[in-house]
């Protein structure tokens, strides 16, 4: 009988005794039986399962595993639904959610829009941009008066009631009031956008659009002059230019004895109400009776 | 027994939990002893696998119990391991009846042949080492073992024959 055979025959414990006595003369068997013999020396130490289910019944019986179990799976569903609602109103809210920046009279602010773009908002404005898609689409609203610093990248927008001011980077004022709206070049070149119709600056040029006329003139300074605590102007009704006085300080104008349609040439500081007021009257040849926070303004 | 019908659709009913635990803790204890060796606790990884089903017992069929069990307590014996070889303690005849009586010739080879023993045991795969242990010391049949382990019959006895040749040659040096 083959020697195979036999072994496996023994393995599975099913030699026959004719063949127990054939596995018991081949020269291995000695030394499997030894074998299977002492594997019994390395048998696994003692398992108690009585002990075992009594210490698992006890652990068992403390809730806290449970509990901490369950407290921990709330969490993850809570957290889950948590950043499911967050990541859906930001996917929702793409387009329509705008942040939004404002300043009062006599306040000004400096901000760094997401791609270090500067802004420097002028008394009584508002700008309104969306934050999350800026990367991709530099534009933003504008209510009043703000000098950019735009960072060179793609196409930056200001959008007002008037029309659109578009650039690739340079530095610019806006001025959108009720009575009209002015842009002027600092540096670069803008793309003024009014009705339809494209206005391109170079440095130191202003368009004008005021009751529905555009005129163009020259500016000789590199900042607007509000920057610096001033208002400047040319050849400005004095309606307008009260109007961009209130900006500034909060007083109302009483001015039933004048003709307020007068044209002004001039500049009113930011910061001294009686110098400022002064610097309107005296070229017109008007006084100023300061009441509170009114003012009459009559003539001399 | 293993073809019934389940009586239980989970394992969450204590007498169920009790009879599963009488009938599968030692084999559970033995099959992590004879694969990993003692150094990870093997009673340990009893409690923890019982727990564990406990926990779960909601999902888990008693007829799924079984290999729940053993799958759990063999992937976290896996998680705490660095591969190391496995070495079982021996328990030799001299040191067991303290008789002076034996030969120290005797004695001395016995204690050699152990070491050589104990090296070829540790030099086998996991899988013969479990195999042949739960057969030859355990005295598992060849279809209990192949339940157990989720193989068949055929590669239990498969294991335990190339264990044995394994073993012969390791320890003969044949």
């Amino acid at each position: 009988m083959k020697e195979e055979y036999l072994i496996e025959k023994w393995i599975r414990d099913e030699l026959t005794s004719e063949e127990w006595e054939a596995f018991k003369k081949l020269d291995v068997y000695p030394s499997y039986a030894k074998i299977s013999e002492t594997a019994k020396h390395f048998r696994a130490p003692k398992f108690d399962a009585q002990e075992s289910l009594t210490k698992l019944e006890s652990d068992l019986h403390q809730p806290i595993l449970k509990t901490t179990f369950n407290f921990y799976k709330i969490i993850g569903i809570v957290a889950a639904i948590c950043i499911i609602v967050f990541s859906a109103v930001k996917l929702l809210n793409k387009t329509s959610y705008l942040e939004s920046i404002q300043t009062q009279v006599a306040e000004t602010k400096t901000l760094s829009l997401p791609d270090e773009s500067e802004v420097n908002l002028s008394a009584k404005s508002i700008i309104q941009f969306n934050s999350s898609t800026w990367t991709q689409e530099r534009s933003l609203n504008l209510e009043g008066e703000a000098f950019f610093k735009v960072s060179t990248g793609n196409v930056f927008t200001v959008k007002t009631k008037y029309g659109s001011i578009q650039v690739l980077g340079t530095q610019f004022n806006v001025k959108s009031r009720a009575y009209g709206f002015e842009v002027t070049c600092y540096e670069g070149s803008v793309k003024v956008i009014i009705d339809n119709k494209a206005y391109i600056l170079q440095p130191k040029e202003t368009v004008n659009f005021i009751k529905d006329k555009i005129s163009n003139s020259k500016t000789y300074s590199s900042k607007p002059s509000w920057i610096n605590h001033t208002s400047r102007f040319k050849s400005t009704s004095l309606e307008s230019v009260l109007q961009e006085f209130n900006l500034y300080y909060n007083i109302k104008f009483e001015t039933s004895a004048i003709n307020s349609s007068r044209l002004y040439t001039g500049n009113f500081v930011h910061n001294d109400l009686e110098n400022a007021l002064k610097s309107i009257t005296l070229p017109l040849k008007l006084t100023y009776q300061i009441n509170g926070d009114m003012v009459i303004l009559s003539k001399k | 027994m293993e073809n019934a019908r389940p009586l239980f659709e989970n394992t969450c009913e204590k007498t169920v939990f009790s009879k599963l635990h009488e009938r599968y803790a030692k084999d559970l204890h033995d099959f992590i002893y004879y694969k990993f060796g003692e150094q990870y606790n093997p009673k340990d990884k009893v409690q923890e696998a019982f727990m564990k089903l406990w926990e779960n017992c909601k999902k888990i069929s008693p007829d799924k119990a079984k290999s729940y069990l053993f799958s759990v307590a063999n992937n976290t014996t896996l998680n705490t391991i660095k591969h190391r070889k496995v070495v079982l303690k021996y328990e030799s005849n001299a040191s067991k009846n303290n008789s002076t009586n034996q030969d120290p010739q005797f004695l001395l080879e016995e204690k050699e042949y152990l070491n050589k023993y104990q090296k070829a045991l540790s030099n086998l795969t996991e899988e013969k080492r479990v195999a042949f242990m739960l057969n030859r010391v355990e005295g598992k049949k060849h279809k209990e073992i192949a339940e157990l382990l989720g193989i068949s019959r055929k590669a239990v006895e498969k294991r335990i024959y190339s264990a044995l040749k394994q073993l012969r040659r390791d320890i003969d040096g044949i």
